[in-house]
């Protein structure tokens, strides 16, 4: 059984930035004097990115994620990916997952794209036998041609998010977990993505969408949830919340 | 799911993909040398230069045999750059891994695997210069070399736990990955690597109370056909399954926070 499921989880993010903040130095320094010596160590800004959530995902639905930017969205879909484990509450993942969060994170830019898939798909644990079905499969959505021969660092930003995503969906994953990022894609790919993702959860998936497009929304989700301030703003139908979310300005996520 | 069943899944999991973190090793060999018309022979040539420099002058300064002294660095020297990379390379591990550890569903532990089979690997090539030395003097091996597979597995373990120790840390911690380097370049003076441990007349606490001694002297011996004696096993062993335990219990505790630390 495929499912997310997040019970009242709440998710902290220290947010490190100058040097001094990561000193193993001014962190000891700072435990020995209980805090009086280094205070910087000791205050490392937290911001409460998820606080509270509650949501059900089962098999079929295809969740689009909503809100401004530092809202939540990010955070909550690398907790979809058990990448971030919840402070307070509790999320349970059942299924396996793939995530296009960050666009070539994960890709060998030295590498030609055939390589990469080769890659990627031992580390994914495909097959010897299935992995040649995997290229073709790649070269057939990307329509990348001649391309898959040359380093993954001549490719256009565009083509790279084909590769991903191409990556991401050829290799049989229960839960897809996916940034915005699927935007950089031109309108052709739109279109195939939009099939590619709708034959996916034919065979009863979950689909975890951040995206700041109403069409997007409406063309791929069945759900959306409109984050603001790391809460729940409102969950409905992608035409309900989008127009909701149309409607009203938001205010700024909470720094705690 | 909670933080431990998460972890315990993935040390688990990391287990049973040990092949997949052999390939990815031999992998990155592969692209480091991307390009390049010798490719890994260049492993070999750069510790064949060194180990013949450090002879010449090393045997001379000490007034030992040339070849007696030769043979001893060319099997010390590639132990200790083993030894070395743990120090060097493992704080970077989950770090120069994000890209991969947030794309794909794969064991994070593997990614240490991975760095501790690709430093076995250029182990290997380390010793091309000894089995040269060993061929141009007509050394046969005897079955004692063979211990060094044991001994091997040993730093294996080590390596790995204190991999996992290291990369954990040096995520939260940037400086660890330069004061870790420091520490292996100061650490090489109180190892037995250009000396001998029976040539040092004072001051003996200094290999007997260093850990890396007793690692590099395990691996060593069977690369001089000689068997360790039982107690190198004994501690190596003990600290090998002590650093383990340390380095997946860091792992353990940590993996929550883990990945707002990269």
């Amino acid at each position: 059984m495929v499912a997310i499921t997040f019970d009242d989880a709440v998710v902290r993010y220290p947010v490190y930035s100058a040097g001094s903040q990561r000193s193993i130095l001014s962190a000891a320094a700072h435990r020995v004097s209980f805090g009086r010596v280094a205070r910087s160590a000791g205050r490392i800004p937290v911001v409460s990115a998820l606080n509270g959530i509650s949501i059900d995902l089962k098999e079929g639905d295809r969740l689009a994620l909503l809100g401004r930017n530092g809202s939540g969205k990010t955070t909550f879909l690398k907790t979809c990916a058990g990448l971030v484990l919840p402070d307070e509450g509790t999320v349970a993942i059942d299924g396996t997952r793939a995530t296009i969060i960050n666009p070539s994170s994960g890709l060998d830019l030295e590498k030609t794209g055939v390589e990469n898939v080769e890659y990627i798909g031992r580390l994914l644990g495909v097959r010897k036998s299935e992995r040649k079905l995997l290229l073709e499969d790649v070269a057939d959505f990307t329509e990348l041609g001649d391309f898959l021969d040359l380093p993954v660092r001549t490719y256009s930003s565009g083509m790279i998010v084909r590769l991903l995503f191409a990556l991401a969906t050829s290799i049989e994953r229960d839960i897809l977990i996916v940034d915005e990022h699927i935007g950089a894609g031109d309108a052709h790919f739109m279109d195939k993505a939009a099939a590619r993702v709708r034959s996916m959860f034919s065979r009863a998936k979950i689909l975890v969408l951040a995206t700041h497009s109403g069409d997007v929304a409406e063309q791929l989700c069945t759900r959306a949830l409109w984050l603001d301030g790391g809460k729940t703003v409102m969950e409905g139908t992608p035409t309900q919340v989008w127009n909701a979310y149309l409607d009203q300005r938001p205010t700024l996520g909470a720094v705690a | 799911m909670g933080t431990t069943a998460v972890a315990f899944r993935d040390l688990g999991g990391s287990l049973l993909r040990l092949p997949l973190a052999l390939w990815l090793a031999l992998d990155d060999i592969h692209g480091r040398y991307r390009r390049t018309v010798l490719g890994p022979l260049w492993i070999a040539i750069g510790q064949a230069a060194m180990i013949a420099g450090f002879a010449v002058v090393f045997s001379g300064l000490f007034g030992a045999d040339p070849m007696t002294y030769l043979i001893y660095l060319a099997a010390g020297f590639p132990v200790w750059t083993l030894i070395s990379y743990h120090f060097i390379d493992m704080p970077a591990t989950f770090v120069a891994s994000k890209g991969l550890i947030e794309s794909y569903e794969a064991p994070w532990l593997t990614q240490i695997w991975r760095r501790s089979f690709g430093y076995l690997i250029v182990f290997v090539h380390h010793l091309i210069p000894l089995a040269v030395v060993m061929a141009v003097l007509q050394i046969t091996p005897t079955v004692n070399m063979l211990l060094v597979f044991p001994a091997l597995l040993i730093v294996l373990i080590a390596g790995a736990g204190f991999g996992m120790f290291m990369a954990v840390l040096g995520a939260r911690f940037r400086d660890l990955q330069h004061a870790a380097t420091v520490a292996a370049g100061f650490l090489i003076l109180f190892t037995p690597v250009f000396w001998r441990a029976e040539q040092l007349r004072f001051n003996e606490w200094v290999y007997q109370y260093n850990p890396l001694y007793y690692f590099l002297t395990l691996v060593r011996y069977p690369l001089l056909q000689q068997a360790p004696p039982p107690e190198f096993w004994i501690i190596t062993s003990a600290i090998a399954a002590a650093l383990f335990v340390l380095g997946f219990v860091t792992f353990w505790l940590s993996r929550r926070r883990l990945f707002h630390w990269l």
